[in-house]
């Protein structure tokens, strides 16, 4: 099945976005990363509008996941790195001192690459995070699993084996409850690290599907290494390179005109 | 591309050099599988081969005896003699037959053929009573119509006529060819025992109701070396029962008079001249004994009935130091009743045989019919054990001798015997116990591995108390939170410990630990709470430290922090020692434990084992933890971070979930070591089979008894046989914590063989 074929159920509503006019869930400010010596962020300063998808690209090691994993910190398991800058989750320092990790990780969501389900039943995995925040209510758990599998479209293929094991699921499958398990637990915002690379094109336009589900409730920031992907699920897209944001608008301009030469260059396929 | 190194790639990737290297590479990957396969086969094969010959030393324990007819000849000597007794050499060569007319006809078994007769000195009087003195010095004793006793010890004599060798019987008498006088009338009932200084007789008449007891002692004459005896004290007993039986034990101190309905007049003998009854009970219920015969060492009473039982009683000292006597076994052997007990002379093993005429051969502590054969139908009226029992003389009533070649080498070892608790001779309930070798000749060797498998799990469990939370935290630090460049040496350190010989280990618990251990007991008390609260009070004092000083120390490196505190709070553990002996013990906790607590203790005890075994253990259950541990793939662990989870949380939510199944076969490896782990426990744990599992005794394992008594157990004898069979004991337990360990293994890897 040809992507192109993929596009079809995909329903575009308005086009005509405008950075200006959305109300903004994350703010980034001169922010720098540095591993070691190394610098792999520079002055990144953009904003992230609420319930929008955003979507990160560029080529490989031009620091979008650098970027989308300090959204939730994530980067903080790293000894030697070491950052610089404001970024503000709805007004809030997300690295200040105050600012407790968990906390943080469970206002925003992150879905990784490869599906990382966890070795216990599909019940629990939805369950894990709210079991983190100590609930324990049979009634509420189940009502929570139920909406977060039914919001990543899961619910009808599982319902009747929940207290199986996860790991036997497909991969794709295998992704969504993973998204399930990230939106059981109400994030502000949804990080999406590459979700689709491990995954067959039917998986893909399922996943595709959802996002477009999602952001109704949820600010969803995607990295993604497939320029189709990236025009046909998200309002607005940055294009980095070598640590810099080089350009970031919606994505209907940022593919129909771009406004720098290297954005043109990638988008057209000179490099990447 | 030039055009040379395209010809060189053309030649390399095609044509007849290309396939002869593939054919080389063929035959290359061919050679190594058959290698491997070799390899894993022959390691299989090793496995199994020693398998295979611990099974095949065992085996024999547990085959039946063989009994074959060797030879059968008309009785030497014909029926109208009752026969008293049969004597038969060491090498089956000759036997000799008493009759109650006081003949001694001597045959030779091989040619199967009456060789001599001999007239026993009754001076005139006819044998009225006829007792054993002693089995193994063929010491018999006749009592006579005239009240007299006559001594006599049979024996062999080698000679060489024609240059032939011969064996004949001869008859000596020890305290002289005269009969001795010992009552008025006929002596009906006789019982004789010896000792070194003395000769103990009890005899009763049939008509009277007393048992007379005297007591002679041993007079060397000063002239010639003959011995003769003189009257010393005696005294004696009114029964209340028709004697049928009477039965001097083999110190000529317990007295047994029973009548024909097994009533059994128990009477302490030990002073002569005052015989006293201890007690009157029955042998038998709803059943009346047909012969009576004292087993091996003249303790036990063997009690043959006319239903076809054998029962086994013996006297049994009570817990207010005076005896009774006490029903032990019964043996069914059926067939009518039980017409003759023979007993062999250097086991507890006996022969019967019934009325139907079989013979059976059974042994009394194993509880085994190890064998039977149909010897005559018309029924069997006298038979004998060779010395060595290795053979059987059987008298049928048609007036038949026959010889028995029996092969019985193990009849003393049954599961029972092995697994489940005994009631042996002296003891004063069923029991346990592993005693194989003893000063005594009379000893009956008692090999139950009850507790050596005991002890053997007793030094595991404590080692492993002291071992797996140790191991398994320190797994969890090392794997979970401790960074790298500490992990990469912290890892191989531990498990250079492994490679530590243990024998350096047992040395020093045995000779260093155990005695400072029991002088600082109550100091080694303290460090389990003293060690783990002074921790986690230093790791508090430490959260509260300014974040200037805490980050100088990254995170994964603080536990190094942690040494000086741990040998600090075990050399304060060791300082409250003496102040808490003072406080609590009255001054010495080891006085106190065994005076006032009433908990035995020994020097090397299972805490020694604990400590000194467990130390050898860490390092192999921190391996193969850690590994699992730190195998948990990252992106689970980032997977629970970004949901919001602490460190400890997901530690707890996933980390340890995920690797359990590696923890628990690391405990089972771990289990499954101390088990098989020898030298410690031989050099620290005093090696004493008990049952308890008070943490202040002994033990001994499986391997460590191996090692004591090998060595020392005569090959092929049922000892070493035992000893190989606690090896396969051995074996099947490390085989099965190993096979759990391993199957667990497996089953996780096909649980999470999709991550």
């Amino acid at each position: 099945m040809s992507e192109q074929n993929l596009t079809i159920s995909m329903d575009r509503d308005n086009r005509q976005l405008k950075l200006a006019d959305e109300k903004i869930a994350i703010q980034v400010k001169d922010w720098n990363l540095f591993y070691g010596k190394k610098q792999a962020l520079q002055n990144i300063t953009m904003d992230l509008p609420e319930n929008r998808v955003t979507a990160f690209i560029g080529p490989s090691g031009c620091g979008k996941s650098t970027l989308l994993r300090c959204f939730n910190r994530m980067n903080d398991l790293i000894d030697i790195v070491r950052v610089e800058g404001d970024m503000t989750l709805h007004g809030d320092d997300m690295y200040s001192k105050d600012m407790d990790v968990a906390a943080l990780r469970r206002r925003v969501g992150m879905v990784f690459q490869k599906p990382n389900p966890f070795p216990k039943s599909i019940y629990e995995n939805v369950c894990y995070g709210l079991r983190l925040q100590g609930i324990s209510d049979k009634q509420i758990l189940d009502e929570t699993v139920e909406w977060a599998l039914k919001g990543a479209g899961l619910w009808e293929e599982v319902k009747d084996r929940l207290n199986e094991n996860a790991l036997g699921m497909s991969g794709g499958q295998q992704q969504r409850l993973c998204i399930a398990r990230a939106i059981a637990i109400k994030p502000e915002v949804l990080l999406l690290d590459e979700p689709t690379s491990a995954l067959d094109p039917i998986s893909t336009l399922a996943i595709e599907e959802l996002i477009f589900e999602l952001k109704k409730d949820f600010t969803i920031l995607i990295v993604t290494h497939n320029m189709q992907q990236a025009a046909r699920v998200s309002d607005y897209t940055a294009f980095m390179y070598m640590g810099d944001l080089i350009e970031y608008t919606d994505t209907d301009s940022l593919f129909t005109n771009p406004q720098v030469k290297r954005t043109e260059d990638y988008i057209t396929g000179r490099y990447g | 591309m030039s055009r040379s190194v395209e010809n060189a790639l053309d030649k390399a990737l095609k044509g007849p050099a290309f396939e002869k290297r593939i054919k080389r590479r063929n035959l290359r990957d061919y050679l190594a599988k058959v290698g491997i396969s070799v390899g894993g086969l022959g390691i299989i094969g090793a496995v199994l081969l020693i398998m295979f010959f611990l099974f095949y030393v065992v085996l024999p324990l547990f085959v039946p005896a063989s009994i074959d007819k060797h030879h059968q000849f008309a009785l030497p000597g014909g029926t109208a003699e009752k026969t008293l007794y049969y004597g038969i050499d060491e090498y089956q060569s000759s036997g000799v037959r008493f009759t109650n007319s006081g003949q001694m006809y001597g045959f030779d078994l091989e040619k199967a053929l009456a060789t001599s007769q001999e007239q026993l000195p009754l001076n005139g009087a006819s044998i009225t009573s006829f007792t054993v003195v002693n089995e193994l010095q063929s010491l018999l004793a006749f009592g006579l119509s005239s009240g007299e006793m006559l001594i006599a010890k049979y024996g062999y004599k080698v000679s060489y006529p024609n240059n032939v060798k011969t064996i004949t019987p001869e008859i000596t008498y020890p305290f002289g060819e005269e009969p001795i006088e010992i009552a008025n009338g006929s002596v009906d009932y006789l019982g004789v025992r010896t000792s070194d200084s003395e000769v103990r007789v009890v005899y009763k008449q049939k008509d009277s109701a007393q048992i007379e007891a005297k007591l002679f002692t041993k007079v060397e004459s000063m002239l010639s070396d003959s011995i003769t005896l003189e009257e010393d004290t005696s005294g004696s007993f009114v029964s209340n029962l028709k004697t049928k039986w009477l039965f001097l034990d083999s110190m000529g101190r317990n007295l047994y008079n029973i009548n024909a309905d097994g009533m059994i007049e128990y009477i302490d003998l030990t002073d002569v001249s005052e015989p006293a009854l201890i007690e009157t009970v029955s042998l038998v219920e709803n059943d009346k004994p047909s012969t009576i015969h004292f087993l091996l060492g003249d303790y036990s009473l063997m009690v043959g009935t006319e239903k076809g039982q054998v029962l086994q009683w013996f006297p049994v000292r009570q817990a207010d130091n005076t005896f009774k006597l006490q029903f032990i076994r019964s043996f069914d052997i059926g067939g009518g009743a039980i017409t003759n007990i023979a007993i062999e002379k250097a086991r507890k093993g006996f022969a019967v045989s019934n009325e139907a005429g079989e013979f059976h051969l059974m042994h009394s502590t194993a509880e085994r019919d190890v064998g039977d054969m149909m010897i005559d139908a018309k029924g069997i009226s006298a038979i004998a054990m060779a010395p060595r029992a290795n053979g059987a003389l059987v008298e049928t009533n048609n007036g038949q001798l026959v010889q028995l070649m029996i092969e019985n080498e193990h009849p003393d070892v049954s599961l029972s015997s092995l697994w489940g608790k005994v009631w042996y001779e002296g003891y004063e309930e069923p029991s346990y116990t592993w005693q194989s070798s003893s000063a005594s000749s009379d000893f009956e060797p008692k090999f139950s591995l009850m507790p050596l498998t005991w002890g053997t799990i007793k030094a595991a469990l404590y080692s492993m108390l002291f071992a797996v939370p140790i191991a398994i935290l320190a797994a969890i630090y090392t794997a979970f939170f401790m960074d790298k460049q500490t992990r990469q040496w912290v890892k191989p350190s531990v498990e250079m410990i492994e490679a530590l010989p243990t024998v350096i280990l047992g040395f020093l618990a045995g000779l260093w630990l155990a005695p400072y251990m029991e002088t600082h007991l109550p100091g080694f008390f303290s460090i389990f709470i003293i060690v783990p609260f002074g921790i986690i009070l230093f790791g508090y004092g430490w959260t509260k430290l300014p974040k200037a000083i805490r980050q100088k120390v990254s995170v994964g490196r603080r536990a190094v922090l942690m040494i000086p505190v741990v040998i600090f709070l075990g050399w304060f553990a060791m300082q409250l020692s003496t102040p808490i002996e003072n406080a609590f013990f009255e001054g010495d906790m080891r006085h106190w434990l065994t005076y006032s607590a009433g908990i035995d203790f020994d020097q090397r005890n299972a805490m020694v084992i604990g400590f000194a075994m467990g130390f050898a253990l860490i390092p192999t259950i921190f391996s193969v933890a850690e590994d699992a541990i730190y195998n948990v793939p990252a992106y689970l662990v980032n997977g629970s971070l970004a949901l919001g989870a602490s460190g400890w949380q997901t530690l707890v939510g996933v980390v340890l979930p995920t690797a359990s199944p590696g923890i628990f076969s690391a405990i089972m490896l771990g289990f499954g070591r101390g088990v098989g782990e020898t030298m410690i426990v031989l050099m620290a744990s005093g090696n004493t089979p008990l049952m308890e599992t008070n943490i202040f005794e002994g033990m001994r394992t499986l391997a460590a008894n191996l090692a004591v008594e090998m060595p020392e157990a005569e090959v092929a004898s049922s000892h070493y046989r035992v000893l190989f069979l606690s090896g396969l004991v051995l074996f099947i337990f490390t085989f099965f914590f190993n096979t759990i360990a391993e199957v667990v293994r497996n089953r996780m890897r096909r649980k999470y063989g999709s991550l």
